[in-house]
């Protein structure tokens, strides 16, 4: 160890109004598992796919053991022994686990008509267990296995081929424990096999485990590497590197008064994602719930708006209890959720502004028979819409043609025309660029003043700046529940990220 | 996905209810009811096998589009208008029957090759491309025969004629052939690269894509499938009947097709069409269809039989969960 | 911004003012071809036929606008036309009659809308089967032979023969059909619950749509239409038959797809100009005793080409949607907009 296998020098890649990389540099050794750390947006997903071939990059240079190269599409990648596992694997369900390793090549490649002898598939499967021993049935179907092997799959698929470089991509943010150490041993053998990894994690005690050396990267830029076992290193350290000194956005000011409770949930649970989630949402205040991938806050939001039924505890509006059958049920109670994916969940693309704004209301724009007042809704729309800060405001614009951010106040502008009294915002700001954010977020200040805004994001900064109260998930525990002004952002990051200070 | 390993154990699995209901019938209809004695008769026996031997062959190409997650309705369309292409050049023309057979053979399998432009270049979903083309196919066959069917005078292609009437050893060759083309393809299926990519493509486009799985032109590659088979079926039909029509079956071809690719989907291989499963189900429903028609039940019985069927294999199929694709809930409201 | 609304109006309206200088050709063509077509009897003719036909298309358009094929439409209206046509023969007042024949067909139709809309069942071959199934039925009544009885005395003629305020009733039907289904789908909450199902699903039950109650209502309304249609078909034969409603499958669908090609979206007056311009087409094609099989070729490609342009003229407007919104000032996508649809084959 010692020698570089890999290294990035003065990486840069621009998206249009984003910077996603300015100047990254990165360097892996031979054999080591370096660990690549950073709040969402920092670039780390960005910096992945150049090396993985799947964007071309727009600066800097890629060293592969000393000698510059290019690396032009994913097979190219592949093909020089770089290969990545991304989170949520896609695998042929009904397949095995070697047929799901070997897809693709099972006769190497040659002859579409070439005899599969899967005995053979078999035995090879059999030799890279040996290489890298792991506890896991490879000639179960894939869709049977539990998540660590179907992970395990994935891995090995990426194995099968001569690879020098694997890149594993948040790979136990859906694993038990247990399972984790599975994954551990893997890593390690593959180590011992001259393999070098990079880790893409946010769990500290994680990668202490696991990693020989991390880096953290914000905002585009490598801001530390360290030693993971050495006298650098500490949690609060980390935090402090992957947040930065002092906050860019600018949050609107927050509340001072807090009226009563509107929606409450005791003792929610959903088998297998979250348990025994309390909390009051109060008029006036803006409920931030911080839960990266994994932490059940995702599943919180959807059962929260009756898209699933929780399997224990109750939801309470105004006092009495409800049961949520249905995200219709729920707009009707005066409920309103802003989705995570605002192009498959939020809008009709193909509609102008006016259907989708008024599309979860239309009883306040139809009369007679059902009938669309078009008076009525131009002139309710544009109010919306121009309170929202739409632009350009023109109702009548296709949402395709607007930018995220003014997609997503549309989505926005829609929870509003219901009259909710309670919103839910999941992941409001994703892709949506810095001066957009400080729209939306202004937005959910004003709506708190006459109802009860509930913030599920996987953005700490984001929970900690908007928020009135802050509560924290992690393995679908809540391992944090106070007034933000009295925590921290770096508390808040480092429950997020293993559940304790 | 294993290979099956061929024992009597294994026979009474679930899977081969197909096999075990199919001989129920046959013995149960050659023993009871008033139309049992006409139909023991061998020559009913030698019917049924020809007939579903050019039934089998028609809708082999099918069982494949339908396990990858497409559509196609043009098959029986195609096959017609084989027939009638063939014996438009035949009579009209003057061209040798052999001739006529192998050009209106290529031109069933051109219509293929349109179908899967369609399909997986164009983006056109295959349902409708394929309603489009099957209705342009039966047009033009009407268009050759003037809206009527085209006799050929018999003892053309003596080799063709041999084909489908010859027999060996007892069983037309027809029936044998298929019998030997079905194992064959079943081998492709089950045991090579062929029919492990089909699977996965049907299964997972996204999980295949990334293996390097090439979608495209593997999609293209079964619409032309699909219709020479039905083309061929078409070259067979001609001889059976010795002239070109513009529609086989009475227009129940289609439904037939598909209901016997759903049950056999849904018994042999737990909700994937599989070639195997399209051959029992395509020798079931002849045997079905023979024996209403012996009994001389109503025509709307009979109908009702096949609808009733064709939603019960749709039915089990859907609600068995088996999922085509790992997508998500496509957001486009397509299925 | 007004200036981009300038210049969408021109883009948007280019294609259908080229379709309907298409109609005028055509319609021109036929004038010049055959001496008979500008007859009083031929347009009427013609008027007639194309109402009762739009009806038709008309039905087979909600199904599409919610994102769904419904290939059972042409067998259920047989059924419902011949147990109107029965009924009548039975001496059951026409009123009746031709309410239950509706009724018959609503049936099917929800039947479909369940098994599509709430248990998820693949729409293609759900309909072949029950379409089938249909057929089945439509030969209890008389073993596929038409029914006449009573037909003249019952008055059931008047639908195809009368007249009211000086127009055919076809045609009035027709009117009155397009009016409700224009305010319906283009003016009233529905309308925007049809197309939020159909173009985005999951959007739409994230904003309170009940998806599967408008898919249902689709499959509903069309069997109803398309029933009435194979109503006033039997009507102007004279008699009910079971295959009434064959020759309008592929027409319906190459109308549907043809206007939504032209008009950019699927639409109802874009179906009512497709309709007329295919009936057009159909109407000059069999006076001049053009066999029915060269009118079906034409139809099919017609369609062949409607599908090849709108996915073409999808896959444009997706660009240009792209780069407009690259265009825009304030703000941008930080990651690459994602089409809103691939077209992936397979069940569509």
């Amino acid at each position: 160890m010692g020698e570089l296998k890999l290294e990035m020098r003065g990486i840069s890649k621009r998206f249009p109004g984003v910077q996603a990389l300015d100047g990254v540099d990165f360097a892996l050794r031979k054999g080591e598992v370096h660990a690549l750390l950073g709040v969402n947006g920092a670039g780390k997903s960005t910096l992945i796919k150049v090396l993985s071939g799947a964007y071309p990059r727009d600066a800097g240079t890629l060293l592969l053991d000393g000698q510059p190269v290019e690396i032009n599409g994913q097979q190219d990648a592949l093909a020089r022994g770089i290969a990545t596992v991304y989170q949520e694997p896609q695998m042929i369900p009904s397949f095995t686990g070697y047929e799901n390793i070997f897809l693709g090549a099972e006769n190497d490649g040659k002859g579409t008509f070439a005899r599969i002898r899967r005995s053979k598939l078999r035995e090879k499967a059999a030799r890279l267990l040996e290489l890298f021993p792991v506890d896991v049935d490879l000639s179960v179907p894939v869709g049977k296995l539990g998540t660590v092997d179907q992970e395990i799959v994935a891995v090995f698929r990426a194995l099968s081929r001569k690879i020098s470089v694997l890149v594993l991509d948040e790979p136990t943010s859906i694993l038990t424990e247990r399972e984790k150490l599975v994954l551990f041993r893997l890593v390690a053998s593959l180590k011992e096999q001259g393999i070098s990894i990079i880790y893409i994690s946010h769990r500290l005690e994680e990668i202490q485990q696991v990693a020989d050396r991390l880096t953290v990267l914000r905002n585009g830029r490598n801001v530390a590497t360290l030693e993971v076992r050495g006298a650098a290193m500490s949690p609060l350290k980390i935090a402090e590197l992957m947040l930065g000194e002092r906050m860019e956005t600018v949050y609107p000011p927050r509340a001072s008064e807090r009226g009563d409770p509107v929606l409450s949930a005791r003792g929610l649970g959903l088998d297998g994602k979250f348990h025994d989630v309390g909390f009051e949402a109060r008029r006036g205040e803006i409920l931030g719930v911080f839960g990266l991938v994994g932490s059940g806050a995702e599943e919180l939001a959807k059962v929260l708006f009756g898209l699933q039924p929780p399997t224990r505890g109750s939801i309470e509006l105004d006092g009495r209890t409800v049961r949520l059958r249905s995200a219709r049920d729920a707009i009707a109670r005066g409920m309103f959720l802003v989705p995570a994916d605002r192009r498959r969940e939020g809008l009709v693309p193909a509609e102008p502004i006016r259907f989708n704004v008024s599309l979860a209301n239309l009883n306040r724009v139809s009369g007679f028979l059902g009938l669309t007042r078009s008076g009525r809704e131009r002139l309710d729309v544009s109010e919306v819409v121009a309170s929202v800060g739409v632009t350009p405001p023109d109702i009548r614009a296709d949402v395709a043609t607007l930018s995220g951010g003014n997609q997503q106040k549309v989505v926005v502008a829609k929870g509003i025309f219901t009259r909710a009294r309670v919103y839910l915002f999941a992941e409001p700001t994703a892709g949506v660029d810095v001066g957009a954010k400080a729209g939306i977020y202004r937005l959910m200040r004003e709506l708190a003043r006459e109802a009860t805004v509930i913030l599920v994001s996987s953005d700490s900064q984001e929970v900690y700046g908007v928020s009135d109260r802050v509560m924290v998930l992690f393995k679908g525990q809540a391992v944090l529940d106070r007034p933000t002004e009295s925590t921290s952002q770096e508390e808040i990051l480092l429950c997020g990220v293993q559940g304790r200070v | 996905m294993t290979a099956r390993r061929l024992s009597l154990r294994a026979l009474s699995r679930p899977q081969y209810v197909l096999i075990w209901l199919l001989l129920v019938l046959v013995v149960a209809f050659s023993l009871v009811g008033r139309a049992s004695q006409s139909f023991r008769a061998l020559d009913n026996f030698l019917e049924i096998l020809r007939s579903s031997g050019i039934t089998a062959i028609m809708v082999l190409g099918l069982t494949w589009i339908v396990a990858i997650g497409e559509m196609d309705v043009s098959f029986a369309s195609v096959a017609a208008l084989v027939s009638m292409v063939t014996a438009y050049l035949a009579v009209k023309l003057g061209v040798p029957i052999g001739l006529a057979l192998l050009a209106a053979f290529a031109g069933g399998t051109l219509l293929g090759l349109l179908n899967g432009v369609m399909a997986a270049y164009v983006r056109i979903p295959s349902l409708i491309g394929t309603i489009a083309t099957g209705s342009v196919a039966t047009a033009i066959a009407k268009i050759l025969g003037g809206g009527k069917p085209l006799p050929i005078a018999t003892g053309g292609s003596s080799l063709v004629y041999a084909f489908v009437y010859g027999s060996v050893a007892g069983i037309p060759t027809l029936f044998l052939v298929t019998v030997i083309i079905y194992l064959v393809s079943a081998y492709l299926q089950d045991q090579t690269t062929m029919g492990q990519h089909l699977y996965a493509l049907g299964e997972n486009r996204t999980a295949s894509r990334e293996a390097g799985i090439q979608e495209a032109r593997i999609l293209l590659g079964y619409f032309v499938l699909c219709s020479a088979m039905a083309s061929l079926a078409g070259v067979l039909a001609t001889a059976q009947l010795g002239s070109g029509v513009s529609e086989l079956g009475g227009g129940a071809m289609t439904i037939q097709g598909f209901t016997a690719v759903f049950l056999g989907a849904m018994v042999v291989k737990a909700g994937k069409p599989n070639v195997i499963g399209t051959g029992i189900g395509v020798v079931l429903l002849t045997v079905l269809m023979n024996w209403i028609t012996l009994m001389g039940l109503q025509t709307y019985i009979v109908w009702l039989a096949r609808g009733a069927l064709l939603l019960i294999g749709v039915a089990m199929v859907g609600l068995s969960g088996s999922r085509r694709r790992g997508q998500a809930a496509a957001a486009m409201a397509r299925e | 911004m007004a200036g981009n609304r300038g210049a969408a109006v021109p883009r948007v309206a280019t294609p259908v003012i080229v379709f309907l200088v298409v109609i005028a050709l055509v319609f021109a063509a036929f004038s010049l071809l055959h001496g008979q077509f500008l007859s009083a009897r031929n347009l009427t003719n013609l008027l007639r036929h194309a109402s009762i036909f739009s009806i038709f298309a008309l039905g087979v358009l909600f199904v599409v606008v919610v994102g769904h094929f419904d290939l059972s439409f042409y067998l259920v209206c047989g059924l419902a036309g011949m147990t109107t046509s029965w009924l009548i023969a039975v001496e059951v007042p026409a009123p009746w009659s031709v309410g239950v024949g509706l009724v018959v067909g609503a049936l099917f139709g929800i039947a479909n809308g369940v098994a599509i809309g709430r248990w998820k069942l693949p729409d293609m071959v759900t309909t072949i089967g029950t379409g089938a199934v249909a057929w089945g039925f439509a030969w209890i009544y008389s073993k596929g032979s038409y029914i006449w009885q009573n037909a003249r005395t019952s008055g059931i003629l008047l639908l195809n023969d009368g007249t009211i305020l000086r127009l055919p009733v076809p045609v009035v039907f027709m009117l009155g059909t397009y009016l409700l289904a224009l305010l319906a789908v283009h003016r009233s909450r529905f309308g925007r619950g049809f197309y939020a199902t159909g173009e985005n699903r999951v959007a739409a039950v994230f904003s309170g749509v009940h998806v599967e109650a408008f898919i249902v209502a689709a499959f509903t309304i069309c069997a109803v239409l398309t029933s009435m249609g194979a109503i006033l078909s039997n009507a102007s034969q004279g008699a009910g038959s079971v295959r009434v409603g064959m020759v309008f499958l592929l027409p319906a669908y190459a109308t549907v797809f043809l206007g939504s090609a032209v008009f950019r979206k699927a639409t109802v007056h874009g179906t009512l100009v497709a309709s007329l311009f295919i009936s057009l087409m159909l109407n000059g094609f069999t006076l001049m005793a053009v066999p029915y099989y060269y009118s079906d070729l034409i139809v099919g490609i017609v369609l062949i080409v409607a599908l090849a342009l709108s996915s073409d003229t999808l896959s444009r407007l997706r660009e240009s949607l792209r780069r407009a919104g690259r265009r825009r000032e304030e703000g941008r996508e930080t990651e690459p907009v994602a089409g809103p649809l691939a077209g992936t084959g397979g069940q569509p």
